[in-house]
């Protein structure tokens, strides 16, 4: 996977940050190195993730959805029933471990739906760590019931004013004022973006998902789904399937017995400029936020405003793995519009009683493009990333239920 | 800042605050500077403050591009008198990597006229991006400047000053541009620490507002000041004489 320099995927990731923070990347990349492999560490990463992040999350078998399409099985990982209701919490756990070890008394985040935000703050208070959240000003309006709960936890939200005020915006901030405190601050960056080492940590602490999925089935799924804003609960459960112990010494990527992995973009409301979150399908490789990644850009390569109904996806850019898989074609990518997005939203609710995050609603909108091509004996695994009662009033105000 | 010999390069953002006053603003900095900073107007400034991305997105709504700001220097190259060419001081391209990137690294090097441009800064390029590209600027005869911050120890000093063309860019502070009122007591030994590594200059920039903090800096041993954010704020709060406003400005550091 690693060629070329450190913390590059074939052509994509580096560290394309102000020199001012290399130091802290490079102290966090040893870190991580150190610890992954510590038992002590790993002790007490995987008994937070149980007793109090609540995995393993169930691999749940969707009865009602499976007979409703008629095809193959379909099978939710459920990340929505994770403490704070998202699967962030995994990622915020590891880091806030690591931020322990490194002696950081301050964290900083940024975040779109509030999700990472909450998990984020809720970590801090179970460490005692200071904790200041970015936000843009709109997502601060459709997530206010995160925003409630980020201040009941203790963390100061910080709203940010400038740009498209979403999470692209939120997440400069975040690294402006990293770069002002790095000595006594950590990033807890909450996706597979951002400079080498995040994508890798970031990844590394969502692989347990898929870890996790490939104890539960009996045998290799046919297709696994998952929405991409970022990318960091795509490569989670895609991880075994892609860097696993079974490819690990391969340096075959096409290897017969992968499920398809299809990852799921924001579509919005268009093709057009600014109107959807497509960034692999629609976008160019560029740089922004720290990595060389595909990025929706104008042909002077400034950053174009991007557009979801849901926060988490609302994102001009994504991790560089994802370009990497792309570019490989070991991962396909589709778009689901912000219609279809609502509409999965009343359908799982209705179909099976679990009210999904808008985000994770756009992979459940794929199934009606899947499953007419699924057979009776294949299964299909989709990644519920989170729960949606964050999402009610974007949806009530979307909406006649 | 009275000995002469120390470096006065002014940074400005290129169309701020319209692209009318671009070519007369670089006339009246070269009258006391030695270089210019011409900074390309981009999108998301990491490493820039409140200051300099506000001049960044009036610039991107005035029209500015990479493209615009060569063909306006090449206009000084070529449709202006030889004069006007003598006129400005050496330029230095200050841009984010992206710009460049959807421009062609290489294509930039060809296009930018020389040797009106001595060289180029990209704050979000460090020495581990930057070392693959080091060639090209050779060919192009093109300087990359690299910086160092309060954060890189000594190991990456060496590094980077033994990589950076022309001279090295030191940081004042431990973030974003913008004007400070106290400059960091770690500066005077980092610059010494700095200059005991290199014979290259070493220039100090990043919150460096007046003439009192620029001769303090010469004192600890740079060679020379980069002033950013003061510029773009006198800039904008002076719209009715910029130019005279400069001047007085700039000349207040040569006294
Ligand atoms: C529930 C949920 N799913 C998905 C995402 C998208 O992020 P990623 O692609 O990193 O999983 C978010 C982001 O906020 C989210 O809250």
């Amino acid at each position: 996977m690693k060629s070329k320099s450190k913390g590059y995927f074939g052509n994509y990731g580096g560290m394309y940050v102000p020199e001012t923070i290399i130091p802290a990347l490079e102290e966090l990349e040893i870190a991580f190195n150190k610890y992954k492999n510590n038992k002590e560490f790993n002790s007490e990463l995987n008994l937070l993730l149980q007793t109090y992040a609540g995995r393993p999350t169930p691999l749940y078998f969707a009865k009602r959805l499976t007979e409703y399409f008629g095809r193959g099985k379909i099978y939710l990982k459920r990340e929505d029933l994770c403490h704070t209701g998202a699967h962030k919490i995994n990622n915020c756990i590891g880091q806030a471990l690591l931020a322990k070890r490194l002696g950081k008394k301050r964290i900083i985040a940024e975040t779109g739906a509030g999700q990472h935000g909450l998990a984020t703050a809720t970590v801090c208070a179970l460490f005692d760590l200071k904790c200041d959240i970015y936000m843009g000003k709109i997502d601060i309006q459709r997530q206010e019931l995160n925003v409630f709960k980020m201040k009941l936890l203790g963390a100061n939200v910080i709203p940010v004013e400038s740009g498209s005020q979403t999470l692209k915006d939120a997440t400069s901030e975040a690294i402006r004022d990293w770069i002002t405190n790095i000595k006594h601050t950590h990033y807890i960056i909450g996706s597979t973006v951002g400079p080498h080492p995040y994508p890798t940590i970031v990844s590394y602490f969502q692989s347990v998902i898929g870890k996790e999925v490939q104890k539960q089935v009996s045998k290799t799924p046919d297709y696994i789904v998952a929405c991409v804003g970022g990318g960091s609960n795509s490569i989670g459960i895609f991880y075994p399937y892609v860097w696993g112990n079974h490819v690990r010494n391969s340096r075959d990527y096409s290897l017969r017995n992968r499920p398809l992995l299809i990852g799921i973009e924001a579509g919005g409301t268009s093709f057009k400029n600014g109107h959807h979150a497509a960034t692999l399908s629609l976008g160019k490789p560029g740089v922004l936020h720290g990595s060389y990644s595909y990025l929706l850009q104008d042909k002077n390569g400034q950053i174009q405003e991007a557009h979801s109904i849901s926060a988490g996806l609302d994102y001009p850019g994504v991790g560089p793995q994802h370009a990497f898989l792309k570019d490989k074609k070991i991962v396909t990518y589709k778009t689901i519009s912000d219609k279809d997005a609502l509409w999965a939203f009343k359908f799982l609710s209705k179909l099976e009683g679990i009210i999904p995050a808008l985000e994770s609603s756009h992979a459940i909108a794929y199934l009606k493009h899947l499953m007419p091509k699924t057979k009776k004996n294949e299964t299909i695994i989709v990644c519920l990333s989170g729960r949606g009662d964050k999402d009610i009033n974007t949806v009530r105000g979307n909406h006649k239920l | 800042m009275n000995n002469k010999k120390s470096l006065l390069i002014p940074y400005i953002t290129a169309g701020f605050p319209n692209k009318k006053l671009f070519v007369p603003i670089l006339k009246t900095l070269s009258e006391s500077a030695d270089f210019i900073e011409v900074g390309v107007p981009y999108s998301d400034p990491l490493a820039d403050g409140p200051t300099i991305q506000e001049a960044s997105k009036i610039a991107l709504e005035n029209g500015v591009s990479l493209k615009w700001i060569l063909e306006t220097c090449h206009g000084i190259k070529t449709l202006h008198a030889k004069s006007l060419q003598q006129e400005i001081k050496p330029l230095i391209l200050f841009s984010y990597f992206n710009p460049i990137l959807q421009y062609g690294l290489e294509k930039l090097l060809r296009d930018l006229p020389k040797p009106l441009f001595y060289g180029l800064i990209i704050p979000d390029l460090p020495i581990e991006e930057a070392k693959k590209y080091l060639p090209l600027f050779k060919n192009y005869k093109l300087n990359l400047i690299l910086l160092c911050a309060p954060t890189t120890n000594k190991i990456r000093l060496k590094q980077i000053s033994h990589l950076s063309n022309g001279f090295i860019y030191l940081v004042s502070v431990t973030g974003v541009t913008g004007t400070r009122n106290n400059l960091s007591k770690e500066l005077k030994n980092k610059i010494k620490e700095l200059k005991s590594i290199t014979k290259k200059p070493v220039v100090v920039g990043f919150g460096i507002s007046d003439s009192k903090q620029a001769s303090k800096v010469i004192s600890y041993g740079a060679d020379g000041v980069i002033v950013g954010s003061a510029i773009i704020k006198l800039l904008k709060e002076n719209k009715n004489n910029p130019l005279s406003r400069l001047r007085v400005f700039m000349n207040s550091f040569r006294r």
